[in-house]
């Protein structure tokens, strides 16, 4: 395992270069990941804002919701989670039988279901992909030592 | 004609005639059954202190000759009459909620992952309703068909929103202790319940800006870890690191969400769902900061202008 570098500036930096494949492909996958979190996160507050406003009145509110979610997740800074919710419940209606509103699909664009659809494959991708890959970089770099 | 309720801890004067009478302070009638009551239990000299465990006699409000009957709830008088075999169950189960519900705020809604919305308006409309239904029968305003199916409806549904908590709730009770409980305890405080709602509304508000306080906190310290140090590397560790926990919280709230359409949770979870978020994002902006020790080479607090800010 690598040994941890020196915080003495440039230096002693190690280039890519000579670092193993393994090693090159773990720093690819994990930036790489990280930077299409990061745009997922600005993908998901363009759909926050194109949310249809009829789908939440009709659905976000009691029974569907208790009153700690309704106030949890109204506005800044939970309110993406609302968002991320509604998402699956649009892209997948049956995801949505539990709390009623397996029917929310039908008040949503095609295209708004569709692309949560398909937005959601690709952050769970995403998602796993990066986990898998700061876990290994976690344990190869000895991170807790940082 | 009247019936006895038993007073309980936490029982005001006024409360009891609200629940009982659906009456509040600037109804019309409300000076007029506070003297009735009054009248009714001449052991009541200040009724701004009664006693958890006192009887008091609550009766049905005599009509003025020059009003229309009252439109307002009338105080329940089956609770001296045997429970209907068939309302038994409905009955132990409102009772609980009113004996239990202290307990059941949050502790309850942990330890079970309860629907979540067990102690909601809707839920204290349907019990409510629940009563109102049995109110007008007894009081041949319906007639006993029109009540077995709007009381089965309102069950059905009330049921339905409990989920999980069904079983507890319908547990093993008999039907001798549900008729026990139900007399002991006359008919559910649904002022307490709502006050339950009103709790969990607000503890999910605070929980919102517990959070924001939380993330400025968290971003403020990076700031000055930046600020404090000059060698430039450790900057953008700090930097990077920052930037990734706050990126991977983000994310894993997003994930959590997916997860909580389908899985409706209750506080306890989603307590122990936050703190692995937490580790998560501490973890991924551990082990970034590591890959960046080792092969960064950018800049990036220059590049940002994050030095000029954090200074």
């Amino acid at each position: 395992m690598l040994q941890r570098q020196a915080s003495t500036g440039y230096a002693n930096n190690m280039d890519l270069s000579d670092a193993t494949l393994f090693e090159k492909i773990l720093v690819i996958i994990t930036i790489t990941t990280l930077l299409a979190g990061i745009l997922s996160l600005v993908f998901i507050l363009i759909m926050h804002i194109l949310m249809p406003k009829k789908v939440l009145k009709t659905y976000f509110k009691e029974p569907h919701f208790n009153a700690g979610e309704i106030a949890m997740f109204t506005g800044f800074p939970f309110g993406y989670m609302r968002t991320g919710m509604f998402m699956r419940a649009l892209g997948f209606p049956a995801s949505g039988k539990r709390r009623g509103v397996e029917n929310a699909y039908k008040l949503a664009p095609v295209w708004y279901c569709k692309v949560s659809k398909y937005f959601i494959y690709f952050f769970v991708s995403n998602l796993v992909l990066f986990f898998s890959a700061i876990v290994v970089v976690f344990i190869h770099f000895e991170a807790w030592k940082q | 004609m009247y019936y006895e309720y038993k007073i309980k801890n936490g029982d005001t004067f006024s409360g009891i005639i609200h629940s009982m009478f659906g009456l509040v302070l600037n109804d019309t009638r409300y000076a007029e059954t506070v003297n009735y009551l009054l009248a009714l239990n001449p052991q009541i000299s200040n009724p701004d202190r009664i006693r958890a465990g006192d009887m008091l006699r609550l009766g049905v409000l005599p009509v003025t000759p020059q009003r229309k009957p009252p439109t307002v709830r009338s105080p329940p008088v089956f609770m001296t009459q045997p429970t209907h075999p068939s309302d038994m169950k409905g009955f132990w189960a409102l009772s609980w909620l009113e004996h239990n519900a202290n307990y059941l705020t949050i502790p309850g809604s942990i330890a079970t992952g309860a629907a979540g919305n067990l102690l909601s308006p809707g839920n204290v409309s349907l019990i409510n309703e629940i009563n109102d239904h049995y109110a007008d029968y007894k009081t041949e305003k319906i007639t006993k068909g029109q009540y077995d199916a709007r009381r089965k409806k309102a069950l059905d549904q009330l049921k339905k929103n409990i989920g999980p908590m069904k079983k507890l709730l319908f547990g093993k009770n008999t039907p001798h202790k549900s008729i026990r409980i139900a007399r002991a305890g006359g008919i559910p405080a649904t002022a307490h319940i709502t006050q339950h709602a009103d709790r969990l509304k607000h503890l999910g508000a605070m929980s919102k800006h517990g959070g924001i306080v939380l993330a400025g906190v968290g971003l403020t310290a990076s700031c000055m870890q930046i600020a404090s140090t000059t060698d430039t590397k450790e900057k953008n560790e700090i930097f990077v690191e920052t930037i990734t926990s706050t990126t991977v919280g983000a994310l894993a709230g997003y994930g959590i969400s997916l997860f909580l359409i389908s899985n409706p949770i209750g506080w306890g979870t989603a307590i122990v769902l936050a703190m692995g978020s937490v580790a998560v994002s501490y973890g991924s902006g551990k082990g970034v900061r590591a890959l960046y020790n080792t092969y960064g080479e950018i800049d990036l607090v220059a590049e940002t202008g994050i030095d000029r800010i954090c200074k």
